[in-house]
């Protein structure tokens, strides 16, 4: 019994495992090389793409928990499974391509483990369907991130700002555990689907679940830097090498939203309880007096007007970045509050959206970098002519993350956007379009810089290498093209989320 | 091909911009052939359009609609009626004329100039066509971006200030119309029976729907367009905007960009909710004489000839808000006929403000004078021009003014004339501030030494105006060739109103 | 601004082992019903441990010298490990005696003579803005453990369910994590390596 459990467990396991195997055989090849290689970055790699072969030998598997109910296999996992592959695979070609880590005198191994562990526990934390599994898979990837964080220590300020990290995700990993601790307490199980049996079953005190809730946002406000868990976020992004930084953004920040995805879904579903409300639209009906959309709502708004405003002043361009990303996460919370498959799945669109511009704007951003020496937009006049295919695909990225047509970013604000408005949340969309007017503010100052003024000093043509061009375009093209067709995008975030069983 | 023509009118600009990109730099002389060439055919496809335009028919013709997105049931859905037709023929003649007048004030970057303003092109006339909303959604954020960059590469000195005020208006407005479109969309769903975006669907159900919601919607909707337009407390990115703008750009946004804004008005602000409109008609009317007054004191205070005739712009299209807010058949027409007009002698009056600021680089009024004896085919020119603004009789102006004038005079929307009467002294003060400045600039003694040498028009610069005063005189004598392609369909968005009144009669 | 005396015990709430006997502590007084105190001899004890506990958080922060502080912190880790104890919580007794009172006060103390403090004034400072929104945090944390605590029990006397002198049996614990939860046990593995590869890669110098 036992022995079978886990043999058929592991039988729908091979991408994770696959990936603990590259972990192990990076550490150990380490051994044997003394001097910076980039084997284990080819290792790495190597595990990704079989890793991703064998997800996708999962496409159509049933929705089922392995492993006593601890890990589920299912549509939801296989979705954020293919995100974090994708954004890992990116990273490491970053990391190749980046010259901030070429140059620096530390060896690059461990690096690529750690970047691996820290899918790995996206992974975990995207199919954990028990509070304790989620717990350690969050850990997992906030302690690869942590040491990623100060990885290339190059000053006291990216070593003040690992340890920044350390401290709030202590600090806020502890608050998690003590709020999963209270709902144990209250319904007597870790597991998702036993709380929410005991939730829809026995009445509880509200104003315990409400400060474990609470608590638990508290972890997952963490991992996708809501307000107000942020503040590690502008010092950790800023004190980072760029591709950290980027992996930090878009990985990290979509296996925490995986995970507060679940969570609320599962564990707070009164099951088989749908009913019609009065505009004639089924809504997902939360415990009774408990409104936790609303909670989100209030973070969402405060995420995003927060992100943006404070954006505006930003001269660093990872920092303006990093800002922007607290934004784009408050956006995809707004979806959240919206707890119906077309909300969710608007999230998980512009997650897989957000992916492409992002990382997309990142490179750029490392790019800019590598050949002008520099991370601040008021040093970037005139580049757009220096290097013209850089800074429009530079281009299309801001638009994109400002979310205008015809570009995938506009596709995702839109979803979210009909979303709300579908069901009835007309002000709160308002005030995200608002705040899309104010974050084009700072996308534009980029631009304006790159292209409007007239460059300073040495105007001469910098070009790169072939390879750079070719990712570049990579993450470009896909920006463009899902804003023009992006029907299989929405459909394959609309099958993801039907397990939820949301009406 | 002719029944695709919509599509290629929007698309063959933009597929046909991208060689641009490839041509050799310091071809410049080739781009610009290129290009003018590209317009022209434009041009023509145009007005192949308008022989093939039935106008005893006020249904959209030349229909195209593919299913665009699935889930949502959003068209790619093209078609043309009279009132886009016209503003079709004015987008596709300004941008040879304008390409041609300027033909040498472009020194720099070119390429990227001439790449920029054929994609405005096409994003333009997609604007005047689109039936679906998202897609008008999409061509109406389109246009901003290629706008950005000329005002912001080949702009001025405050060209920044003005392009981040002119860019976040805009975005401003046309967010909030999104959530207007998505919300009339989703409320609209239990009666159609399914999402759509499809206007000629929506339009069916808008009016049924409760009014106070029918409010806000309408709200949204027109503050994007009354940015745009823009209407009396929205207008100040558009002194700005063309203040920084090079003369082409000075140009499109006068002549076409400014009449997205009233064609919303009339498409979807009107067509979508004519109650609504008829009930905020009186306060829009206000806007609109406001606009008219305030605009045309302040030009009449500008010391920079640029300015002055943004300033123009601003009274101009207070009049058309106005005879929009009036809604009868004789105002709408006017006010169609008279955003043409605008076009045309607004366009006009920054050329020649462009040619004149080419030759001494500046456009202080104050530096010129006795222009008239060194310059006299401008100076000449320059005068018909100005009279077509201020809407002499014979010339295009004074048609589309007297059609508003007495449209709007006798309208029930409005239910009192005061507006109209208010309207009048707008065109006094028109020819005011025209003819001061005309008298300033062209008339007396020559008293700055360097104007003495100021060459006059080349044939170039002849040949790219003839079209526009032609069109400018043609209106003026005849306006039945424009105006009886227009008439059904102004008649079927009126007779819609009155539907609707008669509708809520029954209701309520 | 708070006097000294004041402050520092608020200060204690930082902590959470101190904060745990407190808590426990309030659980019993705030059953303002008072047909709860059954005072058996185990309530008694828990009452009693429970105040030692609180007596130690409290002596803890209000020394002045660091190793004298440290010591109280063992008291009260001794207390709520018997407080878990009479519980019938056998292993979290004894890994509470373990863990905290063994091998984190051996660090603790192992710190501060590292840190070699002579003077004992560098440990009493002025209350300053940081401090006080110390204070705040504390204090919100308690009233939000107080009320869970108070909500949760109210009016009631919970007797220590009979299955509890099973559950917490090192027996079943192990079986536990050997069958249902040897999954998240092997995860474990892979989190301490990653601390591991973590910790060496931060801990070494650069590569020649």
């Amino acid at each position: 019994m036992l022995t079978q459990q886990i043999l058929d467990g592991l039988s729908k396991f091979y991408p994770e495992t696959i990936l603990s195997v590259t972990i192990l055989v990076i550490v150990f090849v380490e051994l044997f090389f003394k001097k910076k290689t980039r084997v284990s970055g080819w290792i790495a790699m190597a595990g990704l793409a079989a890793a991703m072969l064998f997800t996708f030998l999962q496409v159509n598997i049933p929705a089922q928990t392995i492993f006593f109910q601890m890990v589920a296999v299912d549509p939801f996992s296989y979705f954020f499974k293919v995100l974090l592959i994708l954004s890992g695979f990116l990273i490491v070609l970053f990391t190749f391509l980046s010259d901030e880590i070429r140059s620096s005198e530390f060896k690059t191994q461990e690096y690529y483990a750690l970047l691996i562990a820290l899918t790995l526990g996206g992974f975990l934390m995207a199919s954990s369907v028990n509070l304790l599994m989620m717990y350690l898979a969050l850990e997992l990837s906030s302690l690869s991130s942590y040491v990623l964080a100060g990885y290339f220590k190059k000053s006291n300020r990216s070593s003040e700002a690992a340890l920044k990290y350390v401290i709030y995700g202590g600090v806020s990993s502890g608050l998690m555990l003590f709020g999963i601790s209270l709902i144990y307490g209250i319904c007597g199980s870790l597991d998702m689907f036993a709380i929410s049996a005991y939730l829809s079953a026995n009445p509880v005190n509200l104003i315990t679940l409400l400060i474990a809730i609470f608590l638990m946002l508290a972890g997952f406000g963490y991992k996708i830097s809501a307000v107000p868990f942020h503040f590690w976020t502008p010092d950790v992004y800023e004190g980072s090498p760029m591709p950290v930084t980027a992996l930090l953004s878009v990985s990290s920040k979509a296996a925490g939203f995986a995970m507060l995805i679940r969570f609320f879904l599962v564990a707070f579903q009164n099951a088989g309880h749908p009913t019609i409300t009065t505009e004639g639209l089924h809504q997902y009906i939360t415990l009774p007096g408990l409104h936790w959309p609303e909670v989100i709502a209030v973070i969402a708004v405060a995420t995003m007007t927060l992100g943006n405003v404070v954006a505006i002043w930003q001269d660093n361009l990872k920092r303006l970045l990093a800002y922007s990303s607290i934004a784009q996460a408050g956006y995809m919370l707004l979806a959240f509050v919206v707890v119906s498959p077309q909300g969710i799945s608007a999230m998980l669109t512009y997650l897989a959206v957000y992916l492409f511009m992002n990382l997309g704007a990142f490179f750029a951003a490392i790019l800019i970098s590598n050949k002008y020496k520099t991370e601040n937009i008021e040093e970037m006049k005139g580049i757009g002519y220096r290097s013209p295919l850089l800074c429009v695909s530079m281009a299309v990225f801001m638009l994109s993350l400002s979310g205008i047509p015809m570009t995938a970013g506009f596709i995702g604000k839109f979803y979210i956007f009909s979303a709300l408005i579908n069901n009835g949340y007309i002000w709160l969309a308002i005030i995200g379009l608002m705040n899309s007017v104010v974050s084009l503010y700072y996308y534009i100052k980029i631009l304006k810089n790159m292209f409007l003024i007239r460059p300073q000093g040495d105007t001469g043509a910098v070009s790169f290498g072939a390879g750079y061009s070719v990712l570049l375009l990579a993450l470009a093209i896909p920006t463009i093209v899902l804003g023009i067709f992006f029907g299989p995008l929405t459909k394959f975030a609309e099958y993801s989320v039907q397990i939820f069983g949301l009406k | 091909m002719i029944n695709n023509i919509l599509s290629f009118l929007i698309f063959l600009p933009i597929i046909l911009s991208i060689p641009i990109l490839f041509f050799k730099a310091g071809k410049d002389k080739l781009i610009k052939t290129y290009t003018i060439a590209v317009t022209i055919v434009v041009f023509i496809l145009s007005i192949i359009l308008y022989f093939g335009f039935d106008a005893s028919k006020s249904d959209f013709q030349f229909v195209e609609k593919v299913q665009w997105v699935t889930d949502f049931n959003i068209f790619y859905f093209l078609g043309v009626d009279g009132i886009s037709l016209l503003l079709i023929l004015l987008t596709t003649l300004i941008f040879p004329v304008t390409i041609l007048a300027v033909w040498n004030s472009i020194t720099t970057r070119t390429k990227e100039f001439y790449f920029l303003l054929l994609i405005l092109e096409g994003s333009l006339i997609g604007v005047f066509l689109s039936l679906d909303l998202i897609l008008f959604y999409v061509f109406w954020e389109l246009i901003l971006i290629p706008m950005y960059f000329i005002i912001g590469i080949w702009g001025g000195k405050n060209k920044y200030y003005a392009t981040v005020k002119f860019f976040l208006y805009t975005m401003f407005g046309s967010l909030l119309m999104l959530v207007a479109i998505i919300w009339l969309a989703n409320y609209a769903t239990p009666m159609i029976g399914k999402f759509t975006t499809d206007y000629t669907e929506l339009r069916k159900v808008s009016i049924f729907m409760p009014l106070n919601i029918q409010m806000w919607m309408f709200i949204f909707f027109g503050l994007s367009f009354a940015i745009k337009v823009p209407m009396f407390p929205f207008h100040t990115w558009l002194p700005d905007a063309h203040t920084e703008a090079p003369t082409a750009g000075s140009v499109i946004l006068a002549a076409v960009l400014l009449k997205m804004g009233t064609y919303g008005l009339l498409r979807f602000s009107i067509g979508l909710f004519p109650l609504t409109f008829v009930r905020f008609a009186v306060p829009i009317a206000i806007l609109g004489v406001i606009g008219i007054i305030y605009g045309a004191l302040l030009c009449i205070a500008q010391k920079d000839m640029k300015k002055l005739v943004a300033y123009s712009s601003v009274s101009h299209m207070g009049f058309i808000v106005l005879a929009l807010a009036g809604m009868t058949v004789e105002s709408v027409q006017g006010g169609l006929i008279q955003m043409v007009n605008h076009g045309l002698s607004t366009g006009a009056l920054f050329l020649f403000v462009g040619f004149i600021y080419d030759r001494r680089h500046t456009r202080e009024i104050a530096d010129y004078g006795g222009l008239t004896k060194i310059i006299p085919i401008f100076a000449s020119l320059f005068l018909v021009v100005c009279l077509s603004s201020i809407g002499l009789p014979g010339l295009n102006g004074f048609v589309g003014e007297f059609m508003i004038l007495a449209g709007s005079f006798a309208s029930p929307n409005l239910h009192n004339n005061i507006y109209t009467i208010l309207g009048t002294i707008g065109i006094v003060l028109s020819a005011v501030y025209l003819l001061w400045m005309y008298q300033r600039v062209m008339l007396g003694p020559v008293e700055n030494e360097a104007n003495r040498n100021v060459p006059d028009l080349n044939k170039r610069e002849i040949i790219s105006i003839i079209p526009i005063l032609l069109f400018i005189v043609w209106i003026g004598v005849y306006p039945n060739t424009f105006l009886s392609k227009s008439e059904a369909s102004v008649k079927r968005v009126i007779e819609n109103v009155e539907a609707a009144k008669k509708n809520i009669l029954n209701i309520y | 601004m708070l006097p000294n005396w004041l402050a520092r015990p608020a200060l204690a709430g930082l902590g959470l082992s101190p904060g745990y006997s407190f808590i426990l502590y309030l659980a019993l007084i705030f059953n303002h019903n008072l047909n709860f105190l059954q005072f058996t001899f185990e309530n008694i004890l828990i009452l009693f441990f429970s105040l030692l506990a609180v007596f130690g958080a409290l002596m803890m922060v209000t020394r002045k010298n660091p190793i004298t502080s440290a010591l109280y912190l063992i008291l009260n880790f001794f207390c709520v490990s018997a407080i878990y104890l009479l519980l019938r919580a056998q292993f979290i007794a004894i890994i509470q005696v373990l863990v905290y009172a063994g091998a984190i006060m051996v660090l603790f103390l192992f710190v501060i003579m590292l840190l070699n403090l002579h003077d004992e004034s560098k440990l009493s400072e002025k209350i300053t803005y940081k401090k006080l929104s110390a204070i705040l945090i504390s204090l919100l944390l308690f009233s939000v453990l107080a009320i869970t605590v108070y909500f949760s029990y109210m009016n009631k006397y919970r007797e220590i369910h009979s299955s509890a002198e099973t559950i917490g049996t090192i027996e079943v614990i192990g079986n536990e994590l050997y069958t249902t939860f040897s999954f998240p046990f092997e995860l474990v593995s892979f989190v301490l390596l990653a601390a591991i590869v973590g910790a060496i890669v931060l801990a070494k110098k650069k590569f020649d």
